[in-house]
């Protein structure tokens, strides 16, 4: 799957994982991209994306530890595996690609 | 811990990802004070979008899911014209040769919606246990091509009851799946049968183990 790209939605998903760092499980991915990214997302799709994005290899899961207000059950915490950062390179790379020499989309981002 | 919308997690077990982790998200969201209707749009978003995935993923398996409930319907169906009318005569002493004469035809008309929503349940059961690791999605499909087909019924009959002066020729077997979906039922079939499909899934299928809820992830 060296060549593969990323859809917008798995690009935010795969964005927020990151900057969720040690603590990237479904609640905390969900909340970075309601919250930095300004897009309403439900739980189901983000593991779903997640989902995807793991049987390609771009990211890993493991689970931590269970707690009291989830009810007993475990955390999956994700993280991004080598592949998944070339994805996001490969697909940034693509984007601003196509984003330049567009004049209607010169000056700053709005 | 906040205790969570019954019905709502129920069918998100049944139905749902059947991925623990996903539970487990949800749970701490409405204990940390998310609202009812958040939780059963969550719930609801999970279903469909599992479902899809999976139905997607396995078409063969839903194209077999979807065939075994139909067959099984039909098959309890062809027995309908047997069944309702003594149904009809052993609950209100109704026969037909007297409502021709009379027009008394309601008793073998709940006879028949009877004999109808027990063929929909007894087929969504064999789904359920036929699929049982994957029943939610198999029994969605299945309750999505009973949408599909009783729309298609309904809007067939309409049109050729306009055609041929309200003279249309259904086969028995048939008429057990269209006439819930007719005018005389209100159309309620529409709604009713697939929901009686996904409740009597619901109840049959059990609930899978925490086993196969770990195993398998939003698949």
């Amino acid at each position: 799957m060296a060549d593969r790209f990323l859809t917008d939605f798995e690009l935010m998903v795969i964005l927020a994982v990151l900057r969720a760092r040690d603590d990237a499980y479904g609640v905390a991915i969900a909340r970075e991209i309601e919250e930095t990214g300004g897009r309403p997302v439900t739980h189901a799709a983000v593991y779903l994306a997640l989902d995807r994005m793991a049987q390609h290899g771009l990211v890993t899961s493991r689970l931590g530890d269970p707690t009291p207000e989830r009810g007993g059950r475990a955390k999956k915490l994700f993280s991004v595996t080598p592949a998944g950062l070339a994805a996001i390179r490969r697909t940034r790379r693509a984007f601003m690609a196509l984003w330049k020499g567009i004049p209607e989309l010169k000056g700053t981002p709005t | 811990m906040r205790k969570m919308p019954l019905l709502a997690t129920a069918l998100l077990l049944r139905f749902g990802p059947q991925d623990d982790s996903f539970v487990g998200d949800l749970a701490e969201e409405y204990s940390g004070g998310r609202s009812r209707s958040w939780y059963w749009r969550q719930v609801v978003a999970a279903i469909v979008l599992s479902s899809v995935r999976h139905i997607d993923a396995h078409p063969l398996r839903t194209t077999v899911a979807v065939a075994i409930g139909w067959a099984t319907a039909l098959l309890l169906f062809t027995q309908g014209e047997r069944v309702a009318p003594a149904l009809a005569a052993w609950l209100w002493g109704w026969d037909r040769q007297t409502a021709y004469q009379t027009g008394v035809w309601w008793p073998f008309y709940i006879s028949a919606s009877m004999v109808s929503y027990a063929g929909f349940v007894a087929s969504a059961v064999v789904v359920a246990r036929v699929h049982r690791r994957q029943a939610g999605p198999m029994l969605m499909a299945y309750a999505a091509s009973m949408l599909v087909a009783l729309t298609a019924s309904a809007v067939t009959v309409e049109v050729l009851s306009r055609l041929w002066d309200n003279r249309v020729p259904v086969p028995h077997t048939l008429f057990y799946v269209v006439s819930v979906a007719l005018p005389y039922h209100w159309r309620s079939g529409l709604l009713l049968a697939p929901a009686a499909i996904l409740v009597a899934g619901l109840l049959a299928g059990g609930r899978p183990g925490v086993s196969d809820r770990r195993r398998s992830h939003l698949a």
